[in-house]
């Protein structure tokens, strides 16, 4: 950080007489390191320095790939692999064992159907619906040249919250006892509960993941907006253009890009829903209406009753493969677009 | 004081070879710049010599210690950077204070040296504020400070003075070259420009494309250019050549003919040509006179296309004959000329370089 | 009438489009509003009215008064005589439709009235035991305390972690710096959903189940982290490092003195982050804590609602709480968050 050039020269002695006491601190880290640099040679040293993060990496991430693809193909509810026989391609083999895919209960795994089924209309919804919101909102503040900051910050600040926090939030505004039917009673002396019934609780949970995130890529759709010149409207006007056709004809075409782009990022972030349904819904309630893929992955996993971590795994698989298609075509779209 | 010798230098990437075998010996305390047009090398050369730059083959040595391997800080080397590269979240004082820090030095010492250095760059007034904070001269100066105070072997400048305006940077080439009379360490300086080259230098070495061109006294480069190269390098405005023929050698010296120059005789022995050899003849500005041609002098003619006036002096530019390139004459004082009027020009043939047109190698330098 | 979706409007005019924007901007912060704030507002009530129906708008509770000769204090009530006079009235006890009360001037005197009656007498009252008591009662002070560990160890080390690889990616020429980036970058791939089962194993290997460090440690590399900070470090002239580098310091000493310091301001983004990403974090600390002392905040917060008796009067204090730190980072540092979003695309 460059302190500006205003900033008092007294100031700046003083912070660097500070500096000064921390350079004890700091000189624990730098000694062995130094000396380190010794051993190895400078060259050396961008290694040591990417080093821990990549540890890391492949720890958390590069194994556990590797061991996903393997424990799909093994069977048995024993956690470590080599306790584990290998079953080869019969957790696939169950997962899509189904008369009708269009059936769930038709399939061996009618949970894992269901939560496909599940999961395929809430991301159809969910990305239909936000984008819708997002992208009104986006224009809306786009155009608003007062109070701008303030509202953006508003939409913005439901994507800060915690899935928990978000879910409890709604379940207590949708309770029996809850603000809403409380606007019920007054106005159609009726009672609704809503978690309690399918239909409203997935209407609901489509609802509450749109005010979740909406914010986020209303963002990104403003960023796009604020990012196409302004000159090329005032040529529109100067040509007569009514404010429908530079909609249509301006600002939807420059906008494109940046639109596909958040719809792939909302499929993506979609398929996955979880948390806040999970927590809105009281673990995917009722029934089995609003259980999801991540959920069944995880039931099927860390239920004590179950633990068949090989059939969670090939879950998983699946699951990812769905999603590189996404990322790749995200990625894809994203490169066309610098174009 | 650091004697620094180099022996066929190389740098390559990859299988592209920069420097293409470099010998140059810097002699103690001497102050030597390099110069050439840009991407001749010699900032890859300048960084080699400080060790940020890797040396591919060859050696370099400081005195007699071999150090192609030593790290910058194992040479103790200073640089003085282009851009300066000042840390931007350092007052001057940690600045000049941060190099000594990293060679564990006693603080007091650090103290002293410090105040010494801002005392003898008059920049002991800010030694509290940013860099941020500073004018590009005093940022420049600073930079020089933080050198200073690492008291080093060698002392590397990277065209330090091409953020400043003309008129500092006059002023600062004069500072230089006092402290380097002051200073007495060796100082190697990269430029692009001739005249600091030629105003601050003991010795130049002119680069080109990866390669020596000549290395001599800044006096040597300008009347005995080894080269077309170095010829047309060195000297500003640029030297004016004419193809030309030698039709006879003899006693006297060498017959030449020239289309622009018409027939005249250079007054030198042992000029290795023969008759009917192609050469370039070379001649300065300054050694051309308006004026028709006399005895014992010889001259062509030009038409004036453009007239650059500065007072005290001024380049008439004009075309000879179908030739491409135009005639400088230099003239001393104001003078006027109608563009397109046609004026005649006559110099002294002693006063001609002679380039040999297959390789460009000189034959002949200009009398002194 | 879409009109208002064009564009950015001219200054100095204001017209049915206009109107429609601020419509929707105003209703929009109604939306995103209410429903925090009635989780607020009834976070302060007590259990009784928490659980009355119609919800009052504002926090109320029974008035209660002392009177001699009664052990407890009796609530307040007013008694509608059939004449449709009003009377101030204290509960000594109710039995099925008619209730024992006594007017508090005359404390000797009790009376039986019918319960239609009467009308309880409500004051304003904001219950903060709500938010005192799960602390003793359920270990929300343990919970809080691991949310804080967490957040603040993984964030420092995110920023050290993160901040030497991108210092290695940007500032050096190294065979395999190439492919170790598009392996970083190829870890925003991979999300924890897909990978949570094998994670999980990793950390029973590596005996980190059920522990603290088991969330932090996945948690510390974060590809967003790397490649903000390396296009940051980017823009730093090389010069400055190569200055450092003839002025003796060590890889690490450039690395720690100029390099760190000069990215201050991407340093303080990804803060920001860390600590919103760590403070949220809810599916991962799930899988690897199992004992209630480990909780987090998130996981505490959760299992609360899991019990069999909902207790919304504490969970709506402690979602507050856990809301709370959020809010106020976001209050302060809101531009910054939402310009960093915007710029890189983060969340």
């Amino acid at each position: 950080m460059t302190a500006p050039a205003s900033v008092a020269p007294a100031i700046v002695a003083r912070g660097e007489r500070i500096g000064d006491g921390l350079d004890a601190v700091m000189r624990v880290v730098e000694v062995p390191m130094a000396a380190l640099q010794r051993l190895l040679g400078a060259a050396r040293m961008p290694y040591v320095f990417i080093l821990p993060n990549m540890l890391l990496f492949t720890v958390f991430v590069f194994v556990p790939v590797g061991l996903a693809i393997a424990y799909a193909f093994t069977g048995g509810t024993n956690l470590l692999i080599w306790d584990r026989p290998f079953v080869g391609l019969e957790n696939f083999r169950a997962l899509l064992d189904c008369g009708s895919y269009l059936e769930p209960s038709t399939c061996r795994y009618n949970l894992f159907w269901t939560a496909v089924h599940n999961t395929w209309w809430y991301t159809l919804l969910n990305t239909l619906g936000t984008l819708f919101f997002a992208l009104v909102t986006a224009l809306v503040l786009n155009r608003l040249t007062r109070g701008r900051g303030f509202f953006r910050a508003v939409f913005f600040y439901p994507v800060l919250l915690s899935p928990v926090v978000v879910g409890l939030i709604w379940q207590w505004f949708l309770a029996r006892e809850g603000l809403l039917n409380g606007f019920l009673t007054d106005w159609f002396d009726t009672r609704i509960i809503f978690l309690l019934e399918v239909g409203w609780s997935r209407a609901w949970v489509v609802y509450v993941s749109i005010w979740f995130h909406m914010g986020f890529f209303m963002l990104i759709i403003l960023a796009g907006l604020q990012a196409i010149p302004r000159d090329i409207y005032e040529a529109a006007e100067i040509d007569g253009t009514s404010q429908w056709r530079q909609f249509w004809c301006l600002t939807l075409p420059l906008l494109l890009p940046n639109l596909l782009v958040v719809t792939v990022l909302l499929l993506i972030r979609s398929v996955q829903v979880f948390d806040e349904a999970w927590v809105l819904t009281n673990g995917g309630g009722p029934g089995t209406a609003n259980t999801f893929i991540v959920q069944f992955i995880y039931q099927t996993a860390f239920s004590p009753d179950l633990r068949l971590y090989g059939l969670a795994s090939a879950a998983s698989v699946l699951m990812g493969i769905a999603l590189l298609v996404l990322t790749l075509s995200q990625l894809w779209l994203a490169k066309k677009a610098e174009v | 004081m650091t004697a620094i010798s180099m022996k066929d230098l190389r740098k390559s990437y990859g299988s592209l070879e920069v420097i293409h075998g470099i010998d140059i010996d810097v002699g103690s305390g001497e102050f030597v710049a390099l110069v050439g047009p840009s991407g001749c090398g010699k900032s890859t050369l300048l960084r080699m010599i400080s060790g940020l730059e890797p040396i591919s083959a060859g050696q370099m040595n400081f005195d007699d210690q071999r150090v192609n391997d030593l790290s910058p800080a194992q040479r103790q080397i200073a640089m003085v950077f282009q851009s300066y590269a000042l840390y931007p979240h350092m007052s001057v004082r940690k600045n000049l204070s941060f190099g000594l820090e990293n060679l564990r030095m006693d603080r007091a010492e650090i103290n002293r040296r410090v105040d010494a250095a801002a005392k003898m760059l008059a920049i002991d007034g800010y030694l509290d504020r940013r860099p941020k904070a500073l004018s590009g001269g005093q940022r420049q100066r600073v930079a020089i400070g933080r050198a200073i105070v690492r008291q080093p072997r060698v002392f590397l400048f990277d065209e330090p003075l091409s953020n400043l305006d003309a008129k500092l940077r006059v002023q600062t080439r004069s500072e230089i070259t006092k402290l380097h009379k002051q200073l007495k360490t060796t100082m190697i300086y990269v430029t692009h420009d001739q005249v600091e080259a030629m105003t601050m230098a003991q010795k130049i070495v002119v680069l080109n494309k990866g390669k020596v061109e000549q290395i001599g006294r800044p006096l040597d480069l300008f009347e005995r250019p080894a080269n077309l190269f170095v010829a047309g390098f060195i000297g500003s405005p640029r030297m004016n050549l004419y193809p030309g023929k030698v039709v006879s050698t003899g006693s006297e010296g060498v017959t030449l003919d020239s289309a622009q120059l018409g027939r005249f005789v250079v007054p030198a022995a042992g000029i290795d040509v023969q008759s009917g050899n192609d050469v370039t003849i070379g001649l300065r500005p300054s050694h051309l006179r308006l004026g028709s041609a006399e005895a014992g002098s010889s001259g062509g003619a030009m038409t004036v296309e453009q007239v650059e006036s500065m007072g005290h002096e001024t380049f008439v530019y004009g075309r000879t004959g179908q030739s491409d390139e135009l005639t400088i004459v230099h003239v001393p004082g104001h003078f006027e000329a109608e563009t397109g009027s046609s004026l005649a020009f006559t110099f002294d043939p002693a006063f001609a370089h002679l380039f040999s047109s297959v390789d460009g190698r000189s034959l002949k330098g200009a009398r002194i | 009438m879409i009109a208002f979706l064009t564009r950015t409007r001219h200054p100095g005019r204001f017209d049915l489009t206009d109107w429609l924007a601020w419509g929707w901007a105003i209703l929009g912060t109604l939306v995103v509003a209410i429903p925090i704030a009635w989780a607020v507002i009834s976070s302060l009530k007590t259990e009784a009215e928490i659980n009355s129906f119609p919800p009052a708008l504002v926090p109320r509770a029974a008035q209660t008064i002392t009177v001699d000769g009664q052990a407890k204090p009796l609530s307040m009530w007013v008694r509608t005589m059939p004449d449709g006079s009003e009377q101030t009235v204290a509960l000594v006890r109710r039995i099925g439709l008619s209730a024992t009360v006594l007017d508090p001037s005359k404390p000797d005197e009790t009376f039986r009235v019918p319960v239609a009656e009467l009308r309880q007498l409500k004051e304003f009252h904001l219950q903060f035991s709500n938010y005192t008591e799960p602390m003793k009662q359920f270990n929300f002070l343990r919970y809080l305390w691991n949310t804080v560990f967490v957040t603040v160890v993984a964030t420092v080390l995110t920023l050290l972690l993160n901040s030497m690889a991108a210092f290695a990616l940007s500032k050096y020429r190294f065979a395999g710096r190439n492919a170790m980036f598009a392996l970083i970058l190829s870890t925003m791939m991979i999300p924890l959903s897909v990978i949570m089962v094998p994670a999980f194993m990793v950390i029973v290997g590596l005996n980190l189940a059920d522990n603290l460090w088991g969330v932090i440690l996945s948690t510390v590399s974060t590809p967003t982290g790397v490649f903000l900070l390396r296009q940051y470090m980017l823009t730093i002239p090389d010069d400055l490092i190569e200055a450092a580098r003839v002025d003796a310091a060590s890889e690490f000493r450039i690395y720690w003195r100029i390099v760190l310091p000069l990215c201050a301001p991407a340093l303080a983004v990804l803060a920001i982050f860390s600590v919103i990403w760590r403070w949220n974090d809810f599916l991962w600390p799930l899988i690897v804590l199992s004992s209630p002392e480990n909780y987090t905040l998130q996981i505490g917060l959760s299992s609360l609602q899991g019990q069999f008796n909902v207790q919304w009067h504490y969970i709506l204090a402690m979602t507050v709480v856990t809301l709370l730190p959020v809010t106020v980072v976001f209050l302060f540092l809101q531009k910054y968050i939402t310009e960093g979003v915007a710029s890189s695309g983060v969340k």
